[in-house]
């Protein structure tokens, strides 16, 4: 059975949306992935939500979710972790024959937290890590110098990264944080925690997105080819953590290529909360012939290049949206693919900044 | 509005042998009667044959530095005065691993012999370890 994406919607990234809750944030993305599909609230089955109730701090998203959305009295479930998960799961249920059509959605409040490292503290083990009471800058940054040290990668990679994804960002209208920046201002911001600096880090920020899955291929604009997904393998302690590694991406990407032919992508978008993250994916993927640090300095990920990486923008450039940034990272390769530029893509999305699990999918427009 | 929001966990049979054991100023890791596989901290079951754990050894206190960061902020993102090294260690035939931090006039490096520095008050947290320091 074949899934497609029949429409999209999403309210731009911003630092803030200033006087509209995430109900209204979430029924301005609605609407237009609605009319994007060309159907109304009546043709939906079903609503899938992506949620992380530490970072809501309001209630099980689901409870608060239909309404807005156009999922009054239909099925509707909450799937944790980043929205890709949720997204994965929504073409589970279509896969089971029971739906036809099944709304997926993702937001982002980052401006109602008001002490972000500390509510990510608490999702760590309570008597190993947080009694210690680390900022998760500082666990990132294990991460990026383990990565560093086992790839042969400088920190000047990273401002490459960051560079090449504002630059990107400029091209994107629901991007936040585009810039026209350079490697030496990125390497001016103040260091955070070695070797990470402030300009190496995404933004968080307020975001909504909407994406109706269905199985009529009449309804259908890009086509899932293929997905995966690796949970089940991050220590709360990190004692069984792989620093420097992002083994979960190529457990999903191996599970998605069971499902499809494909072994090669015209462009990539990977939610990279850290600059680090974005190549740490990459070196986990494999999809390149020469090391990542050596592809990346020679253009291979730029825009233009062999295999473009994060063409919109990626997090860095439009800014993290916390657990949306996988729907994020799916509406801008919808988009992306739709411009008829490129033919297939591939996204992938840790479930957090720290995290060894994350999910992948795949799409084409090879209707 | 604020709501404050308590909670008390228990530790669990594994973890608290594993506090326990810093109480006293030792390391304590679980051991697999069936596969021998040891891990710290400690589990209530095997990870790779998922068998009940029945067995708690103490450990060499001699780990390496697998990763470091030397860390200009706190966790309420507030300058830290001063700079606070963080390592991830792992000790040899051992699974697992400790986050801690370091004595700060070690000049870390990846792969640098460490050993904790217990306090002498301890109460059973992982805060008696006052720090790794070099070896």
């Amino acid at each position: 059975m074949d899934i497609w994406i029949a429409g999209v919607g999403e309210i731009p990234c911003k630092p803030s949306y200033d006087g509209m809750d995430f109900r209204e944030m979430l029924y301005n993305a609605a609407v237009k992935a609605y009319f994007d599909a060309g159907i109304t609230p009546a043709d939906v089955d079903g609503v899938v939500s992506s949620g992380m109730d530490f970072y809501e701090g309001v209630s099980i998203t689901d409870s608060y979710t239909p309404d807005q959305v156009g999922g009054r009295l239909k099925f509707n479930t909450l799937v944790s972790n980043d929205a890709l998960n949720a997204f994965i799961h929504g073409c589970m249920l279509l896969k089971t024959g029971h739906f036809r059509t099944i709304l997926v959605t993702a937001y982002a409040r980052a401006s109602n937290i008001l002490n972000y490292p500390e509510i990510v503290l608490n999702s760590f083990d309570p008597y190993v890590i947080r009694p210690l009471t680390p900022h998760l800058y500082t666990v990132a940054a294990l991460d990026a110098r383990a990565f560093l040290i086992n790839s042969g990668c400088e920190v000047r990679d990273l401002s490459l990264v960051v560079v090449k994804n504002k630059r990107n960002a400029l091209r994107n209208p629901s991007a936040a944080f585009a810039e026209n920046t350079s490697v030496e201002e990125v390497e001016s911001t103040e260091v955070v925690s070695e070797p990470l600096r402030r300009g190496h880090v995404a933004v968080p920020c307020d975001y909504a997105a909407v994406i109706l899955l269905t199985t009529e291929k009449g309804l259908g604009k890009v086509r899932v080819e293929a997905f995966g997904y690796a949970v089940g393998s991050h220590s709360l302690d990190f004692s069984l953590k792989a620093w420097g590694q992002s083994r979960w991406a190529r457990a999903a990407i191996d599970m998605a290529f069971k499902q499809t032919r494909r072994r090669r992508f015209d462009f990539l978008e990977i939610s990279e909360p850290f600059a680090h993250s974005e190549l740490m994916v990459l070196d986990a993927l494999g999809l390149v012939r020469e090391s990542v640090c050596k592809t990346l300095r020679d253009g291979g990920f730029n825009i233009d290049g062999h295999l473009p990486v994060n063409p919109s923008g990626g997090c860095i450039g439009m800014g993290y949206p916390l657990n949306a940034a996988g729907l994020q990272r799916l509406v801008q390769s919808v988009n992306l693919l739709r411009t008829g530029r490129w033919e297939s893509c591939l996204v992938a999305s840790p479930d957090g900044e720290v995290v060894d699990g994350g999910a992948a999918v795949m799409l084409s427009v090879e209707v | 509005m604020s709501i404050e929001s308590f909670y008390e966990y228990p530790a669990g049979v594994a973890l608290s042998r594993f506090l326990e054991g810093l109480r006293l100023g030792r390391l304590i890791a679980s051991k697999c009667s069936a596969c021998n596989h040891m891990i710290i901290p400690p589990r209530a079951y095997c990870l790779k044959c998922y068998r009940p754990i029945k067995e708690y050894q103490i450990i060499g206190e001699e780990g390496r530095i697998v990763t470091y960061t030397r860390s200009l902020i706190n966790i309420e993102g507030k300058p830290a005065n001063p700079p606070v090294t963080w390592v991830f260690v792992k000790f040899e035939g051992v699974d697992g691993g400790l986050l801690h931090v370091l004595d700060s006039t070690i000049n870390p490096q990846i792969g640098m012999r460490v050993r904790p520095v217990f306090r002498e008050q301890r109460i059973g947290s992982i805060l008696d370890i006052k720090w790794f320091t070099a070896v």
